[in-house]
């Protein structure tokens, strides 16, 4: 990938600066619309992540019933016209429920992914440039690196039940949980890319050319090395719903009656095997839906990352119009 | 020469993480709140009696102390006592990884055979039912919960369609399972005792379609991307060029893309170890991701602790394999 | 519904068995060792045991099976049970007619006598009872036994305080079959105390053999093997997997029908209930309600539902705002849906809690039960208490226990109506008890049972201010005072006021918000009799037959 712009000496003018900016994101929009056009799957997955994220919101509006009342009239009610994906042990509204799921299962997910890519992110550069070199930063690279090693050998699912276990049943602790296993992920994504990006000629020139080595890792190491970390990202949320589910599953999530996926999985779980198959059958479905959304998106964004496939893209759409002047 | 000492150099590495990894689990472990006596003595135990357990059990002691005591004894091989089953942990694993290693094993095996074969078959052909099917399988399995997917299984194929005899643990109940290696059924099979090795091989189907299915996923996409690429590649164009027939060109393009299979497998083989404790709680499975969820739940420290270490350990051991494995097949390493 | 998916899968099943034949599965119960499994029975439990040490687990895998291996001095005749008429229990009321008011029979024991102050019981054993170790049964034994109560840190303590009994001297051989407890106080539990599932008669032959330096009670030996009396003994044990106990040929009172009985652990209910609905066990233990409902159509399998010692309540922390004031703990207790949650999360398998000790003991009464679900009266309680405006408290549940957060959760729905804000805590089945025994939670579950028959015993565990029980940190001396005389007389009348008074002051403080007491259940084939209901809440193999 080409250098992200580096300060110097002659600036353009603003102008030019503003058009090619304009040119680039058009031809970026072009590009991603061919690609939904011609990948009608990818398209799926966007449109699920926007329903889903609209369903969040305005959970309280499509909702039909309270999704945390318990109404013991209608106990254990298969699917209905009222209920249409029937209702739980408590009487709960399983559609309801199912619906006002996503406000927490996501913001868990999204807080968790962005808290552990930051810390990720940020450590990963720092520890890749500084990767072996002389003095205490090297030093305190190289135990980063161990400290990451050790907590990706440690199994992720008992580790994140302990964390629960010690914060406290909480919306708060399930993130930091999340949040927690999934920084070495992110550490050493940043960080083999640093290591090959600090090799690099223009990395060289900006510190004989007198930048301090912060400004060196914002500037120049951080832009170019973080595409792998951000392909991830959309995988990763994907999969931290899938934690988080875990977590309830096993009583170490969310706290009652908070409607959850997973919980609702777990509360569900006995009716099974007595016939009862919706409270946990329905959660489980938008769960996979979702998750499912998550990872085509990933998934798009690893083509696009793809400079062959791009190409490839690039050649097969129409003719784009020149950017005007 | 060289491979001695850099295999070496890892194996010196070893000792460290693992103590490293001992601490981790040793301070979380300790932080969760919980007091195993009170738990063992009930809700009538005085408090004398419960102080006067506690201060047997070593529960006392400040917490470094604790932790000098426990790697000491872990030194002399003891890994404590699991107040839950009062067995030492050594041979409560020695019962329970077995299970885990067993399941995992024939999960991955399934998980092989679906993904491989698939992976291959969507990277050659790029368009038709098959190539659509890789690509959305991969996503679709990664998307699935493996509790959610083991609960479907039983309900569909044991309470309305009946095909399966019991969804519940590893042999039939009136057996008495076999006792040679953990394995029931390599067990059974150099016992000799038939019945318990079809029974066996019952109570895996469902347990091992789980986590086949699922993981599937990832070696059908890694298999896929790195055939697309060896098939793409100069080395693989040049073959063509040579005139050597598509087939060989494949079989040569799959040689040089197993070393990222055999990659992503041992991450999988690592992961799953304690990754597959969902499906063994469904299952009841009596496996040790099991026992080691109890001891946190619990506040049964040996257990996790003892769970830790050898998945740890299990996950380093696969890793050395795999490098040795590279070793083998690729000859620019040995170079 | 359940009609409708028996008929499909049966149709489905043997279409599947028709088509691919050798291809499926072998079928899941076959008949062919019949006369064995006859004599064979097979129980999926929750756990096996964990340590057979009852001094020092309390656990429901042991209590099951010290039933089978330890035998008491004296028992209760047995009736039939009203609501199950092929299921037996223990006939524990008080009877004018009898000695001691009780209807006991020997056991160990075939004579005993209680002296006229109360003071001092004498107990004649039966001879050439041997034990598992082919050692006769003396009063030896008996003396080991106590004295093992008063030197470990277990239960011992309580079970020996109960009775007054702090010191060796007062358990007194004399002779080699007599044996006497000296108790300073008139007891009427003194004879109830011997047929308490927690004190049975160990071998102390065997125990001293197997007793070291370290450990001179034989701890160690007995966490996992027996030394007793009893009908079976351990001939395999397997935690987290099974246990299996084998009859005694030369049990005094004749070989069990049942040869051999395996204890299976099969940790999830659901899957409890597949095993017994398939035919591959007899017993499947401690389901859900709505299990058991399933159950109750598949044929070949019975469910006895009877009265039992156990009671689910939660407990109003009486030293939290606002729980000090007993007006909102009634208000608590009207606004709670009990008979909604009768009839959905327990399916009918359980009564209403109206009182505060189990419905089935001695002096037991419902006439000072008023909390019939009533939001208006709640709401009005608290507006008088000041709290018009409502509040806001915490209630923690067993993560453990599948029915507490329904309940809790329809608990909330309710309190909401009358302006309380509850916040549902999940607790994982450790941290759970440590918070119970704590006491620093205003409101929190508990189940329990109280398994000596006796109000004084029931209303002394959880009212009397200087019990380790009383988690709702209930305090009120009159009733500290009026339990304990009544654990000083042996005068039933003067007991039955006593406890009258004593219910009826709790009732009004009502510290529990009163739920239910679930009925023991026992899922079975129909084939298996001879089930008997303990107040201990546990099985005895011994009673089993087809």
């Amino acid at each position: 990938m080409p250098p992200a712009q580096a300060s110097s000496s002659a600036a353009p003018s603003p102008h030019a600066a503003r058009r090619s900016a304009r040119a680039r994101s058009e031809f970026a929009l072009r590009y991603f619309v061919q690609l939904l056009r011609t990948h009608p799957g990818y398209a799926a997955g966007y449109l699920i992540v926007v329903i889903v994220s609209a369903v969040a919101v305005g959970a309280p509006l499509v909702a039909p019933h309270s999704p945390i009342t318990a109404d013991l009239s209608v106990y254990l009610q298969p699917p209905s016209i009222s209920h249409p994906f029937g209702t739980d042990g408590t009487g709960m509204d399983v559609f309801s429920r199912v619906i006002f799921a996503p406000r927490v299962d996501l913001v868990i997910a999204m807080i968790g992914t962005v808290i552990s890519a930051v810390i990720g992110i940020a450590f990963g550069a720092w520890g890749g440039y500084f990767h072996e070199t002389s003095g205490p930063r090297g030093f305190l690279s190289n135990s980063m690196m161990r400290a990451a090693d050790v907590i990706q050998a440690f199994p992720v699912f008992v580790f994140a039940i302990a964390l629960v276990a010690v914060i406290g049943q909480s919306i708060a602790s399930v993130v930091f949980a999340v949040a927690f296993v999934n920084i070495p992920i992110y550490l050493r994504l940043m960080r083999s890319q640093a290591l090959s990006i600090r090799r690099m000629r223009y990395v060289e020139a900006a510190f004989v050319s007198g930048m301090s080595d912060l400004v060196i890792v914002r500037r120049h190491i951080l832009p170019n090395a973080i595409a792998p970390a951000l392909a991830h990202l959309s995988v990763n949320v994907g999969w931290s719903i899938l934690l988080t589910a875990g977590l309830s599953f096993v009583g170490a999530g969310v706290r009652a009656p908070t409607p959850e996926w997973g919980s609702m999985i777990a509360m569900g779980f006995p009716n099974v095997m007595t016939g009862q198959w919706w409270p946990s059958v329905f959660p489980g479905l938008a769960l996979a839906v979702t998750v499912y959304g998550f990872a085509l998106i990933g998934a798009s964004i690893e083509f696009m990352a793809d400079p062959r496939r791009r190409r490839a893209l690039a050649n097969a759409a129409a003719p784009a119009p020149q950017a005007k002047s | 020469m060289a491979i001695l000492r850099y295999l070496g150099g890892r194996l010196l590495f070893l000792v460290p993480q693992m103590v490293g990894i001992v601490l981790v689990g040793f301070i979380l472990i300790k932080a969760v709140p919980g007091d195993p006596a009170t738990l063992m003595l009930g809700p009538m135990a005085t408090p004398d009696s419960i102080a006067k357990l506690r201060g047997d059990l070593g529960l006392d002691k400040p917490v470094t102390t604790q932790f000098l005591i426990y790697l000491k004894k872990l030194a002399h091989g003891d890994f404590g006592t699991s107040w839950q089953t009062t067995q030492p942990v050594l041979e409560d694993l020695k019962v329970r990884f077995p299970a885990t290693l067993e399941l995992v094993t024939f999960g991955l095996l399934l998980a092989l055979a679906i993904g491989i074969p698939l992976g291959i078959v969507s990277a050659v052909r790029k368009t038709g039912f098959l190539a659509k099917l890789g690509d959305s399988y991969g996503l679709v399995a990664g998307a699935l919960p493996d509790f959610w997917l083991a609960l479907i299984l039983i309900y569909v194929f044991y309470s309305v369609l009946g095909w399966v005899s019991s969804p519940i643990g590893r042999i039939d109940i009136t057996m008495v399972p076999p006792t040679a290696t953990g394995f029931y059924t390599l067990g059974s099979l150099l016992e000799g005792n038939w019945a318990a090795f079809r029974s066996s091989i019952q109570h895996l189907v469902l347990p091992v379609a789980t986590l086949g299915l699922i993981n599937a996923g990832p070696i059908l996409k890694m298999t896929q991307s790195t055939m697309q690429r060896m098939l793409q590649s100069d080395f693989s164009e040049y073959e063509r060029l040579c005139g050597l027939p598509e087939r060989l060109v494949m079989r040569h393009a799959l040689r040089n893309a197993l070393p990222s299979v055999v990659t992503i497998v041992s991450v999988l083989y690592g992961f799953l170890i304690g990754g597959a404790v969902l499906v063994e709680i469904v299952f009841s499975w009596g496996g040790a991701g099991q026992y080691a969820v109890q001891g946190v739940l619990n506040s049964d420290f040996n257990p996790v602790l003892g769970f830790v270490i050898f998945s740890a350990l299990f996950s380093l051991v696969v890793y050395f394999t795999v490098d040795l494995v590279y070793l083998a097949i690729d000859p620019r390493i040995r170079h | 519904m359940n009609d409708r998916k028996v008929t499909r899968r049966t149709v489905l099943k043997g279409a599947a068995t028709l088509a691919a034949g050798s291809l499926l599965p072998a079928p899941r119960f076959s008949i062919a060792d019949a006369a064995e499994q006859a004599h064979t029975m097979v129980i999926a439990a929750p756990a096996t045991p964990q340590s057979l040490d009852h001094e020092f687990d309390v656990s429901l895998g042991t209590i099951d099976s010290v039933g089978a291996l330890y035998d008491n001095l004296l028992e209760y005749e047995k009736v039939p049970d009203a609501a199950s008429p092929e299921a037996l229990r223990e006939d524990i009321s008080v009877h004018a007619d009898r000695p001691y008011n009780l209807a006991l029979k020997g056991k160990l024991a075939e004579e005993w006598s209680v002296s006229k102050d109360g003071t001092v019981g004498r107990f004649t054993l039966r001879k050439g009872v041997k034990s598992n170790w082919g050692n006769e049964l003396t009063a030896a034994d008996v003396k080991w036994t106590w004295d093992r109560k008063l030197h470990l840190t277990g239960l011992g303590p309580f079970q020996a305080g109960v009775l007054g009994i702090t010191r060796e001297d007062q358990i007194v051989v004399d002779g080699r079959y007599a044996i006497s407890f000296h108790v300073p106080k008139p007891n009427p539990l003194l004879l109830k105390q011997m047929v308490n599932l927690s004190n049975p008669v160990y071998d102390a032959a065997k125990c001293k053999k197997m007793a070291t330096a370290d450990d001179p009670w034989a701890h160690k030996f007995l966490e996992n093997a027996t030394a007793g009396f009893g009908a079976y003994t351990v001939s395999q044990l397997t935690r987290g997997q099974q246990a299996v106990f084998k009859a005694r040929a030369d049990y005094y009172r004749g070989k069990p029908y049942m040869d051999t009985v395996i204890f299976k652990e099969v940790p999830t209910s659901a899957t409890r209930l597949s095993l017994l609905q398939g035919g591959s066990v007899d017993v499947a233990q401690f389901l859900q309600p709505l299990e058991y409902m399933t159950l109750a159509k598949v044929p070949g399998v019975k469910i006895d539902a009877v009265p039992a010692s156990f009671a689910t309540w939660i407990e109003l922390n009486t030293k939290f705002k606002p729980f000090d004031d007993p007006r909102v703990r009634q208000a608590m207790n009207f606004a709670l849906p009990r008979e909604e949650i009768l009839r959905t999360v327990y399916q009918g398998l359980a009564d209403k809690q109206t009182g505060c000790i189990p419905k089935i003991y001695p002096n037991f009464t419902d006439q000072f039960w008023r909390y019939d679900t009533d939001l208006d009266k709640a709401k009005a309680l608290l507006v008088e208490a000041g709290l018009k405006d409502g509040f806001k408290s915490t209630l923690s549940y067993n993560a453990g226990d599948p029915v507490q957060e329904p309940i809790a959760i329809i608990y909330q729905t309710a309190l909401r109506k009358i302006g309380v804000e509850i916040v549902l805590n999940k607790v994982p089945a450790a941290t759970f008890y440590d918070f119970v025994t704590k006491r620093e939670q205003p409101l929190i579950f508990y189940v329990d049972s109280p398994w000596v028959p006796d109000p004084g015993y029931a209303t002394q565990l959880y009212f009397n201010s200087k019990s380790y029980v009383d988690y709702s940190n209930y305090v009120n001396p009159e009733v500290d005072a009026l339990i304990k005389s009544g654990l000083e007389t042996t005068d039933p009348k003067a007991r039955l006021d006593i406890y009258t008074r004593v219910q009826q002051i709790v009732m009004s403080e009502a510290p529990w918000a009163f739920i239910v007491w679930p009925r023991y259940v026992l899922a079975r084939r129909a084939n298996l009799k001879g089930f008997t209901y303990y107040t201990s809440n546990n099985l005895r193999f011994q009673d089993f037959h087809r």
